[in-house]
């Protein structure tokens, strides 16, 4: 026997809304507002310290980061960029100027993109003279919060000659 | 009764093309019911509510900080022949990052889509089951500016996803009395492209995007077939990961997933003179449902006007 119409639309809709909430309910087991970190708990965390953090071999070089201000709300980061003779030197000193220009990169590895831009100039002592081998990067603003890498380049006539990244977490 | 049905998928395209880099389903406004033309002006604002990563757990923002984006957007569709459809549709974006002590803007356009549709399921006669079916293909001109090409502290200066992407894809609607049912399904190409050196990259990149897509779910009903309609959506869309290639190398992004879920309201305002006016207001929140992959996470409102012009 065939059921009245409005009986049959009746359980049709039953059961959609019945499959809408098995979807729901299912997918919620990851559910964004259920599961999430906040801002406020994480801390930005930058790799830890080794004897050569950027390795440049053909260079010779190796470099490192010390962040003047870590970027705040309202304000990008800067940090010191230092380099020494890999065979000779320590991440102590002597440091020691590269040969060719040296330019930051910001890259969020997992979305593929870059952030605004960095400016990277050599450190000048009170008196107005250039510190030898140590760098100022200033303007550092990570556009989001998540993984991203700090390429650092050793660059000449528009290409790079080599380059090194170290790793953060905003 | 069929006039109150405003099937906007503004919210939902618009909200994903919003901050940075999430999947986008990329569907333009089309004619399903019995209309001659279309055209829909929409105001959305949608709200970075936090991030999800490839791994862990998403993070939401820190409540004294906002990222929000303005859209203006219009949409127009109208029919060339019995069955076939053309449309197009055209936002501006209007960004603004703010911190407790600071405040940047930016207005940009958008990207421009272009559609074309086919009504290859008509509904000529009554059926409790058949549903009636278009099947479209979508091209996304970018017209907004991409993060390959933003400067800006923030990149708020990105509002275009930076590829001409070709979409395809398919729409079932089944209206009864009362209820209403939508499917959508859609997958996209995007064409591979090579920005010019920036500020802050000054190496020619080339990136690949690769395919992604979406499918919607919907579900309305309108109390004792009166004026106004009330609907549920769900949508999920993906994207492959990104290929980069720039002199250095190959590198690959994560691929992204996020699932958009809907609740929607629409008001018969008039219907008279051969047409009608229809205002319509959305409600879209990504962080309801996951599993969400490499994407911000965003909530969306959006309040619109639609004329329809009858057959
Ligand atoms: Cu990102």
């Amino acid at each position: 026997m065939r059921l009245p119409i409005k009986t049959r639309l009746f359980k049709s809709f039953a059961s959609a809304l019945s499959f809408f909430s098995f979807l729901i309910l299912t997918a919620c087991i990851e559910s964004p507002i259920l599961h999430h970190a906040d801002a406020d708990t994480v801390t930005p965390q930058a790799q830890t310290e080794a004897d050569c953090p950027l390795h440049f071999p053909t260079a010779g070089l190796c470099a490192s980061i010390t962040w003047d201000q870590m970027q705040t709300e309202d304000e990008p980061g800067s940090f010191k960029l230092k380099f020494w003779d890999a065979k000779t030197a320590t991440s102590d000193g002597p440091y020691l100027t590269p040969e060719n220009a040296v330019f930051t990169r910001l890259m969020m590895p997992s979305m593929g993109h870059g952030s605004s831009p960095v400016k990277t100039e050599q450190l000048q002592a009170a008196d107005g003279s250039l510190v030898a081998g140590v760098y100022h990067a200033t303007g550092v603003y990570f556009s989001m919060p998540g993984h991203w890498e700090i390429w650092i380049q050793l660059r000449r006539d528009r290409g790079v000659l080599e380059q090194a990244k170290v790793d953060i977490t905003i | 009764m069929f006039l109150l049905l405003v099937f906007s998928w503004v919210s939902a395209t618009d909200a994903n093309a919003a901050p940075c880099c999430s999947g986008s389903s990329a569907i333009p406004a089309m004619i399903t019911g019995d209309d001659r033309a279309q055209i829909s002006a929409s105001f959305s604002h949608a709200t970075v509510i936090g991030d999800a990563f490839e791994g862990g757990l998403p993070q939401f923002r820190s409540s004294d900080q906002s990222e929000t984006t303005n859209f203006f957007r219009l949409d127009g569709a109208r029919l060339i022949s019995d069955r076939m459809q053309v449309g197009a549709g055209l936002s501006l974006l209007s960004r603004q990052f703010s911190t407790p002590s600071s405040h940047a803007g930016k207005s940009l356009p958008g990207d421009l889509i272009l559609n074309f549709a086919y009504e290859a399921l008509p509904e000529w006669e009554y059926s409790e089951w058949k549903p009636r079916g278009h099947v479209f293909i979508a091209t996304t001109i970018p017209t907004g500016r991409s993060i390959y090409e933003a400067n800006e502290p923030g990149l708020i200066d990105s509002t275009g996803k930076g590829f001409f992407r070709i979409a395809m894809g398919a729409i079932l609607t089944k209206r009864w009395d009362l209820w209403d049912a939508s499917f959508i399904t859609e997958i996209h190409r995007s064409l591979p492209r090579t920005f010019p050196p920036t500020a802050s990259d000054p190496d020619p990149l080339r990136v690949d995007a690769g395919f992604g897509g979406s499918f919607a779910l919907g579900m309305g009903y309108s109390p004792g077939g009166g004026n106004f309609r009330f609907g549920i959506r769900l949508q999920p869309s993906f994207n492959q990961p990104k290929e980069r290639t720039t002199l250095t190398g190959v590198t690959k992004s994560s691929r992204s997933q996020v699932i958009d879920t809907s609740l929607e309201a629409s008001y018969l305002l008039s219907d008279q003179g051969g047409g009608t006016w229809t205002g319509f207001g959305n409600f879209n929140d990504q962080t309801l449902i996951g599993p969400a992959v490499s994407s911000t996470l965003n909530r969306t409102i959006a309040l619109g006007i639609q004329h329809r012009w009858d057959r």
